[in-house]
């Protein structure tokens, strides 16, 4: 097939994926008519759409060009980020998702800052307003990094331009996510989840099979650096070694409580849907991960010496795939990318809508009209993430990985203590949120390059925890959080506990 | 070396996956019956969540 053709395929594929979000989109609008329904799909989803909806949000084109890349870098090393992501992820189904349903249900909430409103019983808002700056801080760095990723790896597939890419990229989720709301998010999560479900277990298999088999494969490795064999890679077991693989777990510490994955418990049909929910994300995340991982070692061998170890996914499957094949990878890629996008738009986009013009400024606007509004807040908040995107095409994947880290900062910490600990106040959540989130930017900032290169989710939790304890033990709980907090464990039981009857 | 790999490697590609998996599966053979009784409404499933709606004070 020659390049015209090749490019015709990967276009083909590519518009009939476009058609089915949109199509996705405009099935999913009737849902969308009333606030709960466009931010939560009215609590009405299964166990499969909110496990593959969580995971694909939390994986974004990270994945699927950084991972890999790591891969190819430090080899096994990087499997100290399936560690974090494993543990992160099934800690939070297992400990964290049953009893924030469970309160989130209590309080009728739809966001994260609702809840932690309620929780606290917090009138003057305070926790609602510091809680959506930080969302919409951290998701306009967020989705600018992803639209950057779109860029690239349309101008990598197809030789389009990088501006080009990027805004056929941001049309095609701004226009499904501002017409079907969460349950258009929910759904498209699903089918792009299992693209890259399908991409991850294949593409490493194939990689290894073209270099020969596992033995060859790794003996390659080993000829070409032994340390990439290595659990502690290139540093061993100095400070240095044991700092990268503490980092590379704090990856996955996110998944326990950033707020783009808590709506998804918040969305459960009901606490049913959880237990199955787990086992299926668990179970995916690791051939996500591994998949990532393995990939990248096998292009290591395969194409040695790349200028930019991030392009080693693009690269080998156009060089190992016929060009239609090549098409499905770049939607996996493309799916990667929009996945964590239209989650963060719909995320911020609540920030906005309910935590402050519904809840503070104007609570007597219609369910209609707010939901109105939330859909064109969703496109307006994308354009401000474009803006960034279109003249910067240096940003990379470190910014992901700091907007990930400030969320789950500044929310972590206080979720956890919220559900777990009964001594927890609102000036203990407030002041531990800011105090997480402003560690996790500031270690970036000033600390970082000077201590390892620790990555800024371990202070940032650190910090998050410290200040919600040593505040709230120096403050009083809200009247009635301790019996509430008995009265739910009773009714969802412990993670490893039922629920104790007659309720 | 075990296949090519360290043996220090391997043990870590398993505490990569095997505690996870176990975790949500126990959790999962828990909970499961439970929250089956939940959902038919049985007289061991607990309250119905919709039953503690707007407890909170600063909800009119």
């Amino acid at each position: 097939m020659g390049e015209t053709g090749a490019s015709g395929a990967i276009v083909g594929v590519l518009v009939f994926y476009f058609l089915v979000l949109i199509g996705i989109g405009w099935w999913a609008s009737r849902e969308s008519r009333s606030v709960s329904g466009f931010y939560l799909a009215g609590k009405k989803l299964p166990s499969w759409v909110i496990a593959f909806s969580s995971n694909t949000t939390g994986e974004s084109g990270w994945l699927l060009l950084g991972l890999t890349g790591m891969g190819y870098l430090v080899g096994f090393h990087a499997l100290w980020v399936v560690l974090g992501e494993v543990i992160g992820v099934a800690l939070a189904w297992t400990l964290v998702a049953r009893p924030f349903k469970e309160y989130t249900d209590r309080y009728d909430a739809i966001t994260v800052p609702d809840y932690l409103s309620d929780r606290f019983r917090d009138p003057a808002h305070a926790i609602r307003i510091v809680s959506a700056l930080i969302i919409f801080s951290m998701v306009w760095a967020y989705t600018a990094a992803q639209l950057t990723a779109s860029g690239k790896a349309f101008s990598s597939f197809l030789g389009t331009s990088y501006e080009g890419g990027v805004l056929i990229g941001a049309a095609v989720i701004f226009l499904y996510t501002s017409i079907g709301g969460f349950k258009a998010v929910a759904y498209s999560d699903v089918l792009q989840g299992v693209l890259m479900f399908l991409c991850l277990l294949v593409l490493p298999i194939v990689g290894i099979w073209q270099a020969g088999g596992w033995g060859e494969t790794m003996a390659a490795i080993a000829a070409a650096d032994p340390a990439l064999l290595r659990p502690m890679g290139e540093h061993g077991m100095s400070v240095m070694g044991v700092m990268s693989a503490i980092s590379f777990v704090g990856i996955g510490l996110a998944f326990l409580g950033a707020p783009q994955l808590l709506t998804r418990f918040m969305s459960a049909r009901d606490r049913g849907q959880i237990s199955e929910g787990g086992v299926i994300a668990v179970a995916c995340i690791i051939v996500f991960d591994i998949g990532a991982v393995l990939t990248g070692v096998a292009g290591r061998v395969l194409f040695p010496g790349l200028g930019d170890p991030e392009t080693v996914l693009p690269v080998m499957s156009t060089e190992l795939f016929p060009a239609i094949v090549a098409g499905v990878i770049l939607v996996v890629v493309l799916a990667a990318i929009m996945s964590t996008v239209d989650s963060l738009l719909i995320l911020a986009s609540s920030a906005v809508v309910r935590d402050t013009v519904q809840k503070v400024f104007r609570p007597d606007f219609s369910d209609r009209r707010l939901a109105l509004i939330g859909r064109g807040l969703t496109v307006v908040i994308g354009l401000g993430g474009l803006a960034v995107a279109l003249p910067e095409s240096r940003m990379i994947f470190w910014f992901v990985l700091f907007a990930w880290s400030g969320l789950a900062s500044a929310f972590t910490p206080v979720v956890l203590c919220s559900l777990f600990w009964r001594g927890t106040t609102r000036a203990g959540a407030l002041a531990g949120m800011i105090a997480g989130f402003a560690t996790a930017v500031l270690w970036v900032l000033v600390v970082k390059e000077h201590f390892y290169d620790l990555y800024e989710m371990i202070p940032g939790f650190a910090a998050g925890f410290v200040v919600t304890i040593v505040v709230s033990l120096k403050t009083k709980p809200p009247p009635g959080a301790a019996e509430e907090m008995d009265d739910v464990k009773r009714v969802v039981g412990g993670p490893f506990t039922r629920a104790r009857s007659g309720g | 070396m075990i296949a090519g790999l360290p043996l220090g490697t391997w043990i870590l590609m398993v505490l990569s996956t095997l505690p996870g998996l176990v975790l949500v599966v126990a959790a999962y053979r828990v909970h499961a019956g439970a929250d089956r009784g939940q959902q038919r409404g049985g007289p061991c499933g607990p309250e119905a969540p919709q039953a503690h709606r707007d407890r909170s004070p600063d909800r009119g």
